[in-house]
């Protein structure tokens, strides 16, 4: 309890810091013909159809195996675009995501270390952590043909 | 090793899931709702106020959302009251966040039924006035 | 008991705030804004990014881990660089805010340091040459 007290408490003090990538949105003017996607606004005019709440849920297992769809590109490129298409769209704008609780380098070397740990000393599991990504969105269809 | 792998296989099963809600809302102009959009407006308009609104209930058995606190319920029983009432004929810069519980979450809200799973919707927006030919009245 | 009643009704009404100042445009460092790019600039998006920092505060002021602002924001720098980005739009910060109460209160609790992080994200992007001189 003490030692577990005492890494939490360096670790806090070195503090670290966790990258979320995802993969390139829709250029401007469009390069592709698919669906734009874009964290700012449309280049031409549109109309907006509705708008989208998307959440991705995973797990992270001992530390380096991310499992499930906790992803910034998951929940972009699969349920946020079916959503759009679904209702009409041929656009997403103003895109905002967020990483609820993404791990830093040395949480995930931390549960690593305990998972083995664990297993080695027959006491206690593989560490689990749930992993949550939301994203949200505003669906237009462009008027006419512009993009 | 054998131990991890499980533990990766059980997590593949049971992690594997994206909640999606959202609200379709009418074409601006083509009824006398007010319009939204989270981005800007091109047209000249004069700026009434901040608006929030935040709708909170509990999901009964873990599904059941008696009050309304999903995005339809929030834009369409909410906002665009909201908007009407402060006299505004849409609203700009909105932004939105609404409580997804993950499936499995939900089926112990089910087998807890009695704790009801706390849930809400917040809007935020900035309530416009269109001035001069753009406040044109819907036909 | 007076005196402790009134300091604790003072310090009870108080704002957090925090504020970073954006680095001036410079050629040789990518751009950061919270807007997105003037209509008719030309871009190819690289992808989106979010960084997050995470410590503790000592006795409620010191931040050793370095989660403020400023950390954030070189970090997304650092990634708009990794990526050859010209620069990262749209940005976004989320920070846990401690008010000075709070913070004092940590002072006096020392032994039980605040938990601290800040989170910035956005899209980074790179300018296409014909637009890529007139975006500052």
């Amino acid at each position: 309890m003490r030692r577990a007290l005492l890494s939490s408490l360096v670790l806090g003090l070195l503090g670290c810091s966790a990258v979320s990538k995802g993969s390139a949105l829709s250029a401007v003017p469009s390069r592709e013909p698919g669906m734009f996607v874009s964290t700012g606004g449309a280049p031409a005019p549109y109309v907006t159809l509705g708008f989208v709440q998307v959440r991705g849920y995973g797990v992270q297992v001992a530390g380096f195996a991310d499992v499930g769809h906790a992803t910034l590109d998951g929940p972009i490129r699969n349920a946020l675009l079916a959503e759009a298409a679904r209702m009409g769209g041929n656009g997403v704008i103003h895109v905002e995501f967020l990483d609820e609780n993404p791990s830093t380098e040395i949480e995930r070397a931390q549960a690593a270390a305990n998972s083995i740990q664990n297993l080695a000393s027959g006491r206690g599991g593989v560490e689990q952590k749930d992993r949550y990504v939301t994203v949200t969105g505003e669906v237009i269809r462009f008027e006419g043909a512009a993009r | 090793m054998k131990r991890i792998v499980t533990a990766v296989l059980f997590a593949s099963a049971f992690a594997g899931c994206t909640m999606v809600n959202s609200v379709a809302l009418p074409a601006r102009g083509t009824t006398a709702e007010p319009f939204v959009t989270a981005g800007d407006l091109a047209e000249p308009h004069e700026v009434i106020g901040l608006v929030q609104v935040t709708r909170t209930g509990v999901l009964l058995f873990g599904n059941l959302d008696v009050v309304g606190t999903d995005l339809e319920a929030g834009f369409k029983q909410a906002l665009l009251p909201a908007i009407k009432e402060a006299g505004g004929d849409g609203a700009v810069r909105v932004r939105y966040q609404m409580t997804q519980y993950a499936p499995a979450a939900r089926v112990i809200g089910a087998i807890l039924f009695f704790i009801p799973l706390p849930s809400s919707v917040t809007i935020t927006g900035q309530v416009v006035k269109l001035k001069g030919a753009a406040a044109a009245p819907v036909q | 008991m007076r005196p402790l009643a009134t300091l604790m009704l003072l310090l009870s009404g108080c704002t957090a705030s925090t504020f970073t100042r954006l680095p001036a445009p410079e050629a040789s460092r990518p751009f950061i804004t919270a807007e997105g790019l003037p209509a008719g600039t030309a871009y190819d998006s690289v992808g989106i990014v979010q960084v997050t920092r995470r410590g503790v505060l000592v006795f409620g002021f010191a931040d050793p881990a370095g989660t403020e602002l400023d950390a954030a924001l070189a970090d997304l720098e650092m990634e708009a660089r990794k990526a050859g980005a010209d620069g990262v739009v749209n940005a976004r910060v989320v920070k846990q805010p401690w008010t000075l109460a709070e913070r004092i209160a940590g002072a006096v609790l020392f032994f039980a340091p605040f938990p601290s992080e800040v989170t910035m994200t956005g899209e980074l992007v790179r300018l296409r040459r014909e637009s890529a001189g007139g975006v500052k």
